[in-house]
């Protein structure tokens, strides 16, 4: 059986990172969440998710804003309507490759 | 490589960690000794604005501690969310349902006030009020813990609805009123459980602070 795996070279590789994924796959069933959430839901540590986000953000696919609660600083995270897309679209591509492969 | 990654579960354990801080049990459990509160202040040489006060002072005691903690241990620890419309709709229909529950609590307790004189029949004022506290109870706190996917609001639903019936039932068989230790027991039962999740969160969640250095 052959199988098309041209759709590989495809794959969104900013997405297909793991800590990445796990980034977008969480906003993407929440509206928004502070770093400090994220962190915690994904166990990652600061550093980690600092980098990651960063590149998330400079790609289009995440929001980051920075405000305060009360005398406290907060940075809410959310995904972007490009953010969104690219997860749908990458969930698609990787269903298709993954559903091809023979048992 | 495989993103096996199911959604809905991922949006699930997101959503169920908000109630991992125990403070909402610890709020009930408060309520409940508050009840308790009351029933002993009813038998003190109190005027009724005093009694009132110290009741109410009760409930604000267990509102602060509700407050303040989400404000000074669960948010710095475990952060800030926004669920999506879905979540927000169902947290809108419970806020229904409790407005609701306190409607008809109160509309019953006047009913049953009016019958209280008229014994004998299944409806007389000594089972009327504990017949409706009971379905009032189980309601709100079983729809509540359904929409919510809060499962130990299913188990304060229970004591809740435990406390009055069983008060009756002892005051009729063992001609003795046990109310207040009735409302202080299911309340403490419930505050502990709740302490009992504050300490295991403020254990596994460290404050944001440190893990920035």
């Amino acid at each position: 059986m052959n199988v098309n795996l041209a759709p590989l070279s495809d794959i969104d590789r900013l997405i297909h990172e793991p800590a990445r994924f796990q980034v977008l796959a969480l906003l993407y069933v929440i509206e928004s969440a502070d770093f400090t959430f994220i962190m915690n839901q994904l166990g990652l540590t600061w550093g980690n998710l600092s980098a990651h986000i960063t590149k998330l953000e400079e790609g289009g696919y995440v929001a980051v804003e920075k405000g305060f609660k009360g005398k406290r600083p907060q940075t809410m995270l959310s995904l972007t309507k490009q953010g969104r897309k690219a997860f749908q679209s990458y969930r698609q591509t990787m269903k298709q490759l993954l559903d091809e492969i023979p048992e | 490589m495989t993103q096996n990654v199911d959604l809905k579960a991922l949006e699930k354990k997101a959503w169920r960690s908000v109630f991992q801080d125990g403070l909402w049990d610890i709020f009930l459990g408060l309520l409940l000794m508050a009840f308790g509160l009351s029933a002993w202040l009813d038998r003190q040489a109190l005027s009724e604005s005093m009694r009132m006060g110290i009741y109410i002072g009760a409930e604000v005691v267990a509102m602060v501690v509700l407050f303040a903690g989400k404000r000074f241990i669960t948010i710095p620890r475990m952060g800030t969310v926004k669920f999506g419309a879905e979540r927000r709709k169902r947290r809108n229909i419970v806020r229904l349902l409790l407005f609701i529950s306190v409607l008809v609590g109160l509309a019953m307790w006047f009913l049953a006030s009016s019958l209280m004189n008229k014994d004998g029949s299944l409806l007389s004022g000594k089972w009327f009020f504990p017949m409706v506290w009971v379905l009032n109870m189980l309601m709100v706190f079983g729809l509540g813990a359904y929409f919510l996917e809060y499962e130990r609001l299913y188990i304060i639903g229970f004591l809740y609805a435990l406390a009055i019936p069983l008060d009756v039932v002892i005051k009729a068989v063992a001609k003795v009123d046990l109310d207040i230790y009735i409302f202080l027991a299911g309340g403490l039962i419930i505050l502990i459980m709740g302490i009992a999740y504050l300490v295991r969160f403020i254990r596994d969640y460290k404050p944001a602070s440190l893990h920035q250095g």
